[in-house]
């Protein structure tokens, strides 16, 4: 074997390896930060004003009424107790119960959270189809008219906050034109609760129950809507900037010099830019799950998000609890993966 | 081959209309090199990109010609104008690196050349790719075609370029200052390739550069722009012997006294 041979296995060697180092490493990282959640979780509620048992109570209980549910709850044990008892329950799964519902709060979890995840899931869809298509429009006809008409709109949805788009849909659509159906949740009245099945469209859609799919998806299109035009303008602009720039790179004339189709020339120029898309879902799918409570509480979705905006206005602290690690838990999950996909996608990525 | 005449182009800007060339003509006879020079600025890459439609959303051709070979790409549509570059016309850019994409392989922009102007299967293109990479002296062309842009260097990067501009085996080549980006131990041997590449095939030359020398050694004809017009053009010997224009005599001057052109060294053989 000459030199050059054997340098050339020792580069592909050195090549194949760094990637599950840079994996092991990445991954290594999620219990540190899990710590790092679980105590800030722990330790950010006592920073919230109020006290639970004076809002359990009312503001004319006796002392001894208030030491004896202070009792009761548990938060007359020391500091330190509380915390290794907080970090004992959550390592099994136990997240602790409801101080108003006596529910527990993983059991609370199980109802609010699929609502949370399918809203927010078929917004980002329609935010990422309808801000893409916006953002890719600007950028190719730069400077021109299409593209000052595509920021107008971008700039219109930015500024209109989502529960008022929300309410203006409920007016237009219900009240006025009567194609939506009354924002009282997943499900008209008559069909009952939507509680016992988690992921109603996806369930809906997978056992073939095409009625309640349709009555799921009419109750969900103005709530879907409302918070994927906001969310669309996030990715319009994004979009707009990443595609803008990538279609003003020599390599994007370098490929029209060598007589691409345009639309390969767009796809070229999309695949140098779309790392910062999906970094921009990973990040907007986080601040959703607790970023929708408003939209939510509109149309009475039974989300995440609504559910801890009551805990929090309650001071329930394992429900703020319950709720900050596992908003905490899926961003670190989506985080790792929107990591892995980057490294997938982009041969440039170093692994040091 | 390429006639250029009366070009003018005009970009849109927030200062109003710019007027970037006026009135440029020029010829590049069939077989021959033609080199365009003048400082940065003077409106020698906007003229390529005008022939080549290639001008930003805000730039536009106002008015002139540039017939080649009896069509003019002024007048004809986008997607005719399409299918003459990269298949009639190669070009060669500035900068190696940001010519090729980032985050698609070697070979997948080898297929995506060869298929915007011919049909062709997978392994067809994979043995002509490594002929062309092999022809414009890339090492290991199996290995480059499965790697990225990112892992060549600058003057390998630029070989893979050139072997992309000359895939439809163009009668004329097109090249903006394209060691610029180099290093100078490597512009010899990318210059001699494209000369070489372009003298094999019967092609014509465009050559864009600010480098007097590098006219001198590789061109017939030399067009001097400044501040977007054509102040003279003629045969290299002629234009440089016995200026006729002040500012052709400034640029001439402006050459370091040795000729070091011919002093340096060509380091082939070397891996670059």
């Amino acid at each position: 074997m000459t030199t050059a041979e054997a340098a050339q296995v020792a580069v592909k060697e050195k090549r194949r390896r760094p990637v599950l180092r840079y994996v092991l490493k990445r991954v290594a990282i999620v219990p540190i930060s899990l710590f790092i959640l679980g105590s800030v979780s722990f330790f950010l509620v006592f920073l919230i004003p109020g006290d639970p048992a004076i809002t359990i109570l009312g503001d004319f209980a006796t002392k001894e009424q208030i030491a004896h549910v202070n009792s009761q709850l548990g938060l007359d044990k020391p500091l330190m107790e509380r915390y290794f008892s907080f970090w004992a329950n959550l390592l099994q799964g136990d997240l602790g119960t409801s101080f108003f519902t006596n529910e527990p709060i993983l059991h609370e979890l199980g109802k609010f959270l699929p609502n949370t995840i399918e809203l927010v899931f078929f917004a980002l869809i329609f935010a990422i189809t309808l801000g893409m298509t916006i953002g890719v429009i600007g950028a190719y006809f730069a400077r021109r008219m299409p593209d000052r008409l595509m920021s107008g709109i971008t700039s219109v949805l930015q500024s209109v906050p989502d529960f008022f788009l929300a309410l203006v849909g409920i007016y237009v659509f219900f009240f006025l034109l009567g194609w939506a159906p009354a924002p009282i949740g997943r499900l008209p009245i008559t069909s009952g609760s939507a509680d016992g099945t988690p992921f109603l469209i996806f369930n809906s859609l997978f056992t073939g129950n095409w009625d309640r799919l349709g009555e799921a998806v009419s109750h969900a299109a103005l709530p879907v809507m409302s918070l994927g035009l906001v969310y669309a303008s996030y990715f319009a602009k994004t979009a707009r900037g990443s595609m803008g720039t990538a279609l003003t790179t020599p390599q994007v004339e370098f490929a029209r010099a060598c007589g691409l189709r345009e639309r390969t020339v767009v796809y070229y120029a999309f695949a140098a830019s779309r790392t910062t898309v999906i970094t921009y879902i990973a990040i907007l799918f986080g601040s959703l799950l607790g970023g929708a409570a408003i939209v939510e509480r509109v149309f009475n979705w039974r989300g995440m998000g609504q559910w801890a905006l009551d805990g929090v206005l309650k001071v329930d602290v394992p429900i703020i609890q319950g709720f900050v690690v596992t908003a905490g838990l899926l961003t670190l999950t989506l985080f790792l993966l929107l990591d892995l996909v980057v490294l997938f996608l982009d041969p440039r990525v170093s692994y040091e | 081959m390429l006639r250029v005449t009366g070009l003018t182009s005009q970009f849109r800007g927030r200062a109003g209309v710019v007027r970037a060339i006026d009135d440029v003509t020029f010829e590049v006879p069939a077989g021959e090199a033609v080199g365009i020079v003048g400082e940065t600025g003077s409106g020698k890459s906007v003229t390529i990109r005008s022939v080549l439609g290639l001008l930003p959303s805000y730039g536009k051709v106002v008015g002139g010609s540039a017939e080649f070979e009896g069509t003019d790409l002024v007048k004809l549509h986008r997607n005719r104008l399409r299918e003459i570059r990269g298949a009639r016309i190669g070009f060669v850019a500035q900068n190696p690196f940001g010519s090729l994409n980032p985050v698609l392989s070697i070979e997948k922009q080898f297929r995506n050349v060869m298929r915007a102007h011919r049909k062709i299967s997978r392994t067809d293109l994979r043995d002509l790719a490594i002929e062309r990479l092999e022809s414009v002296q890339v090492r290991g062309p199996e290995r480059v075609l499965r790697g990225f842009a990112h892992e060549l260097s600058g003057g390998m990067a630029q070989r893979v370029v050139i072997a992309l501009a000359m895939l439809h085996d163009p009668s004329l080549v097109i090249a903006d200052e394209p060691t610029t980006a180099l290093d100078v131990t490597v512009q010899r041997q990318i210059l001699d390739l494209i000369d070489t590449q372009v003298k094999q095939g019967g092609r014509s030359l465009l050559l864009v550069t600010h480098d007097l020398g590098v006219v001198a050694q590789y061109c017939h004809r030399v067009v001097v722009m400044k501040s977007g017009k054509v102040v003279e053009t003629g045969l290299v010997a002629d234009v440089f012997t016995n200026p006729s224009h002040d500012y052709t005599r400034q640029l001439l001057a402006a050459v370091p006294p040795a000729p070091w052109a011919q002093a340096v060294p060509s380091l082939s053989g070397q891996e670059v």
